[in-house]
């Protein structure tokens, strides 16, 4: 499962984002049904876009709209009219015709419970001292989700933090082997200096031996890291997330959106992130 | 509902102080009844969405610690209205208005004191 790493599945398509489908055809509307509303969606749109479109949020890790599917989250897995009394999952699946997507069912609640006692099982205890917390994919989900009581946490070898590059430091035990840094790299920066390494629940993210992730794009791992995995080396231990402000800000570097991010005690520029970056 | 109404004999000073710890006695037994009585039912104290987590839960589980993050430090999205409550004060009316954007941190408070309305007496 985990070293399926980077299955191309998606782009293709000219404009097309890569989690949108291959279809020959130009896009066009079709309804489909997203928990009794009706929904005008994109025929390029899988499931979990279909949905956002009206508000319900499918939780998911693994997926992100500019990159190829890869499945390894399980977050995502929904009911649909064409497979009654099964689950598909919303990153891989599109939308078709009249196609009705239920999203609130006990099965799918009971899925998404199940895969979050996974995700969190070896997960540490360190909220406290991680930079992620506070804009935390793991922790939003977790409260989303669960509402059991807390189950036994396995103390997983401790891993201790690795710097991967000039940019990016890599905690393993945080990582939740979503593979997002895995993909784009490839596909985005095109220029693959990350791996899964090792298998099952030893898996790790890693470097190639004497090849640092020195490429031009690595901060944006840290940017689309859902979990406190891969972290900034300029921002990490410097500020906690609620205490500092977001403005929005234009790059002098490139053509993008920026979000500025001020502490408000010392007014000191924290960090630049690109608008919207995190989904 | 079940209890006896406390009565004095003689009237004096003592007896209406023993009294009052009677009417507290009475008033604790039909606290508990009410609580027996009370149907069960799901609420936001009872799901966890509202509720702080024990303490050894904070420090020992994963779930704990999140919980407790997503609670004090960006704190319960309470929908977006207004309320006015209020409750017994040492001299009168003690009122809370409180406005909420639906965000974790109210929008803003306003606290009516018991004294503020005493204040219009007052020749200005």
């Amino acid at each position: 499962m985990s070293d399926a790493g980077a299955i191309n599945t998606g782009g293709g398509q000219p404009g097309a984002a890569k989690g949108q489908a291959q279809i020959p055809a130009p896009p066009k509307l079709v309804k489909v049904l997203v928990d009794g509303v009706e929904v005008d969606a994109d025929s390029r749109d899988n499931l979990i876009e279909a949905a956002r479109r009206v508000g319900v949020a499918i939780p998911y890790f693994c997926y992100h709209p500019r990159l190829s599917i890869a499945g390894q989250c399980r977050m995502c897995l929904v009911e649909t009219s064409d497979a009654p009394g099964r689950l598909v999952p919303g990153c891989q699946v599109r939308v078709k015709e009249g196609l009705k997507i239920t999203t609130n069912t006990p099965a799918v609640k009971d899925n998404q419970r199940g895969c979050m006692e996974f995700h969190l099982i070896n997960h540490p205890v360190d909220c406290a001292i991680c930079d992620q917390s506070g804009e935390c994919k793991l922790q939003d989900t977790t409260w989303s989700t669960t509402t059991s009581l807390p189950h036994p946490y396995v103390q997983a070898d401790q891993a201790q933090a690795e710097i991967l590059g000039p940019q990016v430091v890599y905690d393993a035990e945080r990582c939740i082997m979503c593979t997002r840094c895995v993909r784009f790299m490839d596909e985005i920066a095109q220029e693959p200096q990350l791996a899964v390494v090792q298998r099952g629940s030893h898996s790790l993210i890693s470097i190639f031996p004497g090849q640092p992730l020195d490429s031009q794009y690595s901060g944006n791992t840290v940017d689309i890291c859902p979990v406190g995995a891969l972290l900034n080396r300029d921002f990490r231990f410097q500020s906690r997330v609620w205490f500092v402000n977001k403005s929005p800000s234009v790059c002098t570097g490139c053509s993008n959106r920026l979000q500025r991010l001020r502490g408000e005690p010392r007014n000191v520029i924290y960090r630049l992130l690109r608008a919207a970056t995190k989904r | 509902m079940d209890f006896e109404v406390p009565l004095g004999s003689r009237g004096d000073t003592y007896d209406r102080y023993v009294l009052r710890l009677q009417e507290i006695r009475q008033s604790h037994r039909i606290l508990l009844q009410a609580l027996d009585q009370m149907p069960p039912a799901r609420s936001s104290s009872t799901t966890g969405a509202t509720r702080s987590r024990p303490r050894r839960n904070v420090f020992g589980s994963i779930e704990g610690v999140m919980a407790h993050f997503k609670l004090i430090m960006e704190g319960i999205h309470v929908p977006a209205g207004e309320v006015y409550v209020y409750t017994e004060g040492a001299n009168g009316e003690l009122g809370f208005h409180i406005v909420s954007n639906g965000k974790g941190k109210p929008y803003a408070i306003q606290l009516r004191g018991p004294g503020l309305p005493i204040l219009s007496a007052l020749r200005g």
